[in-house]
């Protein structure tokens, strides 16, 4: 009886060794809405990334909505 | 008991006859990725293998022939030269040419030739030297500042004035000297917002004028039209304003904020164009790093493949970030001709259709870059957890081969 458990526990304790050897690891992936450029080791691929968020950041600076209702402001100036 | 101990001792063959076919089965698929398959194109034109072309992109190119069935008639058809050609193609613009049929295909490469690039080029347009690129940087910031001073300065002034008229309302036909002094201070507040609204169109134009001045992605013609002609509307600027100042009755006021009106009119559309141009200037330069990129991680595969690390995971990933790069380029260069037909462009209605128009299409230039860079960060992580390493820069050759398309 003693003897049968030990085999039962030892085969167990080999599938679980089987089964947790062979099942693939996934990497997870980085969080697609990350808001700060990623430190990937690569010095391109780092600077990409710095670049692609610089852009956004032109982008915005360059935008005129402080000045969208300006003309309509001056042609109104009467008093 | 022995019957017991046989049942174990066959169990345990069972799971190790189990897990040695599951081992052979993974490596057998490994050789496949490095084996030349008979379809392959060093098999069809041995004349690439004694050639020049590295190595490593007639792996890529293998890895993607492989699975198309038509591309091997395709290959065949295909001079020496033009062999050379596609194999330095990004993986993108191989499949979308092997996904035509034989006939468009070859036509399709009719439109692209190798050009031998400069390296210091190959990411600019033209070269600015660090002083200048220094000087500008300050510039932008000082233009900022004094864009926000400006802006400030125009609210409070409007506030003032709307103040101010709103007062005046029970002053009509009344001569005292509350209410004079109403007018006054209408016609200061009314000065003041004149003179603050032309500032912040000449500090938004120097913004831009700077970010030209220190674009190295933008080539020297542009940005010469650009800069004069931001330099043409802030002297009308400062003409309006020297007007404004010496405006002295409420009919001269009126008339120097419709002139700075109509200029703001006249250059809105334009600068929301130069505006664009710069953005669009500096997404061609990423766009560029991506392509330059996707080669070293197709070297980085090669030498992977060469060490037996199983790649093909990797190698998805990587056709899909070519795939994205592909996307973004194909919206930047519908966005740059569109820009390049609006500086052409006289009237306005037109003109703020394509600004617009231009502006969408570089908005999802850059959505796909920034997807294409999200996939890229998880390839170089996927790299390193497979016990690889970037292919570093070869800084070695002073110029590099080149795909150039010929435009239609």
């Amino acid at each position: 009886m003693k003897n049968k458990i030990m085999i039962i526990l030892t085969l167990t304790i080999i599938t679980m060794f089987f089964v947790a050897g062979c099942t693939k690891t996934k990497i997870q992936p980085t969080t697609p809405t990350q808001p700060t450029p990623e430190d990937t080791g690569d010095e391109t691929v780092n600077g990409l990334s710095t670049d692609i968020s610089s852009i956004e950041i032109i982008d915005d600076d360059l935008d005129t909505q402080d000045l969208d209702n300006l003309s309509q402001d001056l042609n109104d100036l009467d008093w | 008991m022995k019957k017991q101990t046989a049942i174990f001792m066959l169990t345990l063959l069972l799971i190790s006859l189990v897990s040695i076919s599951f081992v052979q089965g993974k490596v057998g698929s490994d050789k496949q990725g490095t084996d030349i398959a008979p379809k392959g194109i060093m098999n069809k034109t041995p004349k690439l293998v004694t050639g020049n072309v590295s190595e490593w992109r007639v792996k890529t190119t293998q890895r993607i022939i492989n699975k198309i069935g038509s591309a091997g008639e395709f290959m065949q058809g295909l001079s020496e030269k033009q062999t050379n050609i596609f194999l330095h193609l990004s993986r993108a613009q191989q499949k979308g040419i092997l996904s035509m049929d034989n006939e468009s295909a070859l036509q399709a490469m009719k439109k692209f030739s190798l050009k031998l690039v400069n390296k210091s080029f190959m990411f600019k347009k033209r070269i600015i030297a660090a002083n200048k690129l220094g000087e500008a940087k300050q510039n932008y910031a000082k233009a900022g500042q004094n864009y926000l001073k400006a802006l400030n300065s125009y609210k409070d002034a409007k506030a003032n004035f709307t103040e101010a008229k709103e007062k005046l309302r029970e002053c009509k036909n009344v001569d005292s000297d509350d209410c004079n002094e109403l007018r006054k201070r209408a016609q200061n507040h009314s000065t003041e917002m004149i003179i603050n609204s032309a500032n912040m169109i000449i500090e938004h134009l120097n913004k831009i004028k700077e970010k030209v001045d220190s674009s190295e992605t933008m080539n020297e013609t542009r940005a010469e039209e650009i800069i004069s002609e931001i330099d043409g509307y802030t002297s009308e600027l400062e003409n309006a304003i020297n007007k404004t100042k010496s405006a002295e009755t409420k009919d001269e006021i009126k008339e120097a904020a419709k002139t700075v009106s109509k200029l703001w009119i006249k250059i809105r559309n334009r600068e929301r164009l130069h505006a664009a141009s710069v953005v669009n200037a500096r997404e061609w330069g990423i766009i560029k790093r991506s392509e330059h990129l996707e080669k070293r991680l197709d070297q980085t595969l090669a030498k992977m493949e060469e060490h037996g690390i199983n790649v093909t995971e990797i190698n998805e990933k990587i056709n899909e970030f070519s795939a994205k790069v592909n996307e973004s380029k194909t919206k930047y260069e519908l966005a740059q001709n569109l820009t390049d037909g609006a500086y052409l462009e006289e009237n306005k209605e037109n003109l703020k259709e394509m600004v617009d128009e231009a502006k969408q299409l570089i908005n999802e230039s850059h959505e796909a870059l920034k997807e294409a860079n999200r996939m890229l960060v998880e390839i170089v992580k996927d790299i390193k957890a497979a016990g690889g390493e970037i292919a570093p820069e070869e800084e070695t050759e002073e110029e590099e081969y080149e795909v150039v398309e010929e435009e239609n």
